[in-house]
């Protein structure tokens, strides 16, 4: 409240009514100051006392409330608005820099710092001096006491003047003591404005890896040095050296026969090479065989066998050598096998070779022989059945065998492939066992070392013939590992498709759940275990109405395939015989639409094979009794031969387009050739002599005229064919015809044939069933009991 | 005994008057490329050295140590028996001088 008149309080309460200027008399005579008295605005707040008496608190910053502080401006490059960062809007008025230092660290800063400092009583003095040299004009003093006090702290001026005495005679110590020391060039820096920040990257954590390789491989020894064991050895090395002379010589000429003997692993070099030498080696055999061990001249091996043979092994060159010597000596076993082979069935060889049937010339109707050459058989195979024969198309000696079983109300499980050579009957070449039972094989037309297998399971797997470095197991085995690709149910035929793009080889496979899957290497299969993927390019849908199932729905019927068989010209067309009797033509360019369907049988199709020659022929031969040859482009077969017993398996003659042979349930073996006589066999011969004993399989040899037959009894038989049944057409020379010129030859002997049977307008015409010549020429021969 | 070994060296007509002067090498595991080189040194340190045939031993194993790697063992004399541990294809044990045996092997 204002302060009041002396007139007091009281006065207070009627301020407003003193408040008009009405003079009071007073002690102070009348000269009272006027009493200022408040004057409210009629709309003010009204506050009780204590409310007035509050202290309200203002608070005064420096804060600008009238700045944007969040301006914003259009960035033409972020084409956004961005925030401008406020600026203060403040003026820097004065500046000074400033003197104080830390009274720590004062002393450090005292050297650096440029101006000396002097207390300031003599800071005055200085002056003054300095003021009368000016007068003077004399050179000024020299600043000489400015050094020892130039120590003095700034605490000097800062403090009083009495610590100064005391302060001096502890600087000149220290003077003396600094300059003592080494002089540290250390700039110091005032704390206020400067501070020392390091900051260190971050190092990464250490990590301990330790690693040690496979210790190189060792081995022990063990043996005496004596004076004895010592003579006997320079003894023994004495005696043999004159004879190691002699051996290398002789050596060289055998090992030369050796090495030509001695090719691939897998298949040798043509037959011709081994037959000529018979009549040399049966002068030479007992030589050859004492001989024939020391043949190999390779590495002083032959040194090291005349030691082992002679002497105790006391004198060896080294186990690892040893160990060489084994390896390359299975090289010369198996040449000694071959060679000892030959010598006993050496009337075989010669049989095969030269032995023609001179009473062919005399049989008047064109007949011929078959004569048994060699049997193979393996003893842990005899209890198998063969399922599968395949020639190899590079190596004329060379085939293959999958032994199986084809009796499924007593199915033997295991089955293996053996690859056998003509060379040597007694044991296989290779043997590659399978733990289920291998339905077919068929050995890759160019690469003979790769063999496709297709098993009861319906697995599938591929095999390569090539020993590995180590000279092991000499077989790398790809086999399917999904179980969606492989086949439900036993595959009956796999056979070689044409390399692919990449080079691959790739093969196809029919199974009884009626797919043709195209097998390819697969190298995307991450276990490693596989390597085969395939392709189901075919379902052989039955060409009947869906069938309805128990619950309603209904079931395509598909074809339970049999066999396949690739055209020899046309890499994509085939053919599929199935259990139901019929055959479909197929492409594996269209999938699943057949290009033709045959009701060819009324029993399954035991065998199918295209015609070598002529590109439209192929034969069929089923359990229906029947053999049955078509032109593809018929429904109708053109030639039927009715035998009276089931054929098991069938196949056409490499040499000639009209050749062709089979097996029956019997035993026989036929041979047929449709330019001598179209109805009856030009041979018909019992091959396997047990009546319990059913041949399956026939296979003609793609260079020799051998024909391999495979029967249930895990036996395989060859038989040669006598010059009838082999007849070469021959050119005007009277040479056989070789090439071109014979292949057209057979093709029109095939086609004459056909033209035989049908006439021109019938192919027009495919669907007419009444074509008076087909009735004519259809043969049905009579059972073959009479021969 | 003598006349025959005599007469076994007339034979030969190598012109030796001593028996087994030449390094016989009686079991080796050394590769072929190295053999000959290292026989030839062993049996010229031992026969200038075949008085002191420790001084042989230390030079063969210094030698062999410097070029085909550390840690190779000798063992010179002329009646012992022995059965050692060795890396495969650093063995050679032969003898010379026609009454010493020579063991090297490298182990290790």
């Amino acid at each position: 409240m204002p302060p009041k008149g002396p007139k007091g309080a009281g006065g207070g309460g009627g301020g407003k009514r003193r408040g008009k200027g009405r003079r009071d008399d007073d002690e102070y005579g009348g000269y009272t100051r006027k009493e200022q008295q408040l004057s409210k605005p009629p709309d003010q707040e009204k506050l009780t006392e204590t409310q007035l008496k509050q202290d309200v608190q203002r608070y005064l910053v420096t804060l600008d409330p009238t700045v944007i502080r969040d301006r914003v401006r259009w960035d033409f490059n972020e084409r956004a608005y961005l925030i401008v960062p406020y600026q203060d809007e403040t003026i820097t008025l004065f500046h000074m820099d400033s003197k104080l230092v830390h009274k720590d660290h004062a002393e450090e800063f005292k050297k650096t710092y440029p101006y000396p400092m002097v207390p300031r009583k003599q800071a005055k003095q200085l002056d003054k001096q300095m003021q009368e040299a000016f007068k003077k004009s004399e050179p000024p003093p020299p600043p000489a006491p400015a050094a020892p006090t130039a120590e003095a702290s700034g605490e000097a001026e800062t403090e009083g003047e009495e610590k100064k005495a005391d302060a001096k005679p502890e600087e000149e110590e220290e003077e003396k003591e600094e300059t003592k020391e080494v002089t540290r060039q250390t700039k110091f820096l005032n704390q206020f404005d400067y501070s020392d920040r390091s900051t260190q990257t971050y190092n990464n954590p250490l990590r301990e890896h330790a690693c040690q390789t496979q210790p190189p491989p060792r081995s022990n020894y063990k043996d005496y040095c004596n004076a004895w064991i010592i003579y006997d050895a320079y003894e023994n090395d004495v005696e043999n050296r004159p004879k190691q002379g002699k051996q290398h010589g002789g050596g060289a000429e055998l090992g030369a026969i050796g090495e030509e003997l001695g090719e691939q692993v897998a298949g040798a070099a043509p037959g011709e090479d081994g037959a000529p030498q018979t009549p040399e080696k049966e002068k030479e055999k007992k030589e050859k065989k004492e001989t024939v061990r020391k043949e190999r001249d390779k590495e002083g091996k032959i040194v090291e066998k005349e030691r082992v043979k002679m002497r105790k092994a006391s004198v060896l060159e080294g186990q690892a050598a040893q160990e060489a010597a084994l390896n390359k000596s299975a090289e010369g076993l198996k040449i000694l096998e071959r060679l000892v082979m030959q010598n006993v069935h050496h009337e075989v060889l010669f049989d095969f070779k030269y032995y023609e049937d001179a009473s062919d010339e005399f049989r008047e109707t064109g007949e011929g022989t078959i004569l048994p050459l060699w049997k193979f058989a393996y003893d842990r195979a005899k209890r198998l059945h063969v399922t599968g024969i395949s020639w190899s198309q590079s190596e004329p000696d060379m085939f293959a065998v999958s032994y199986g079983s084809f009796s499924f109300t007593h199915p033997i499980t295991d089955g293996m492939v053996l690859v056998w050579s003509l060379r040597n009957p007694a044991f296989p070449e290779q043997i590659w066992v399978s733990p289920r039972g291998c339905m077919c094989v068929a050995v890759h037309p160019e690469a003979n070392c790769l063999v496709a297998v297709g098993m009861y399971d319906g697995n599938v797997a591929m095999i390569q013939l090539k020993p590995d470095e180590d000279n092991a197991t000499s077989s790398v085995v790809l086999k399917n590992v999904h179980v969606i690709q492989k086949h439900r149910s036993p595959i009956w035929s796999v056979k070689w498709g044409e390399d692919d793009m990449d080079g691959d080889p790739n093969f196809y496979s029919c199974g009884l759940d009626g797919r043709i899957i195209h097998w390819t290497i697969d190298t995307s299969d991450s276990n490693g275990v596989g390597g085969l993927g395939g392709t189901e390019i075919c379902i052989l849908h039955l060409p009947v109405a869906p069938v309805t199932g128990p619950d309603g729905t209904s079931y395509k019927l598909f074809g339970c395939a049999r066999v396949l068989a690739f055209h020899p010209k046309e890499k994509t067309t085939f053919l599929v015989g199935t259990a139901e009797g019929n055959i479909f033509r197929c492409s594996s360019l269209y999938g699943s639409r057949f290009q033709q369907i045959y009701n060819a049988h009324f029993l399954p199709v035991a065998a199918l094979e295209w015609n070598y020659y002529h590109k439209d022929v192929f034969i069929s031969c089923s359990e229906d009794w029947t053999i049955k040859i078509w032109d593809k482009k018929d429904p109708e077969p053109m030639y039927v031969f009715e035998i009276g017993v089931a054929i098991l398996d069938c196949c056409w003659a490499p040499y000639s387009s009209t050749v062709f042979a089979a097996v029956t349930e019997e035993g026989k073996t036929l041979v047929y050739d449709l330019n001598v006589n179209k109805e009856k066999p030009i041979c018909c011969q019992q091959i396997v002599t047990k009546k319990k004993v059913k041949p399956h399989r026939i296979q003609f040899n793609p260079y020799y005229p051998i024909l391999c037959v495979g029967d249930d009894r895990g036996q395989l038989t060859t038989l040669k064919l006598s010059p009838n049944l082999r007849i070469l057409p021959k050119d005007s020379r009277g040479a056989p015809m070789e090439g071109d010129p014979k292949v057209n030859f057979e093709i029109g002997k095939m086609t004459k044939l056909l033209s035989l049977v049908r006439d021109p307008e019938s192919i027009t015409n495919p669907k007419s069933l009444a074509r008076p010549d087909e009735k004519q020429v259809k043969i049905v021969l009579s059972a073959m009991g009479k021969k | 005994m003598a006349d025959a070994e005599t007469e076994a060296k007339k034979e030969d007509g190598e012109g030796e008057k001593k028996f087994g002067q030449y390094p016989l090498i009686r079991m080796t595991d050394l590769p072929n490329e190295t053999k000959p080189e290292i026989v030839e040194m062993i049996s010229t340190t031992v026969e200038r050295n075949s008085l002191d045939l420790q001084n042989a031993c230390k030079l063969i194993k210094e030698h062999m140590d410097k070029t085909y790697g550390s840690s190779w063992n000798v063992i010179i004399g002329e009646a012992f028996g022995f059965e050692v541990s060795y890396l495969k294809r650093h063995l050679l044990y032969m003898f010379t001088l026609g009454t010493l045996g020579v063991l090297v092997w490298k182990c290790g």
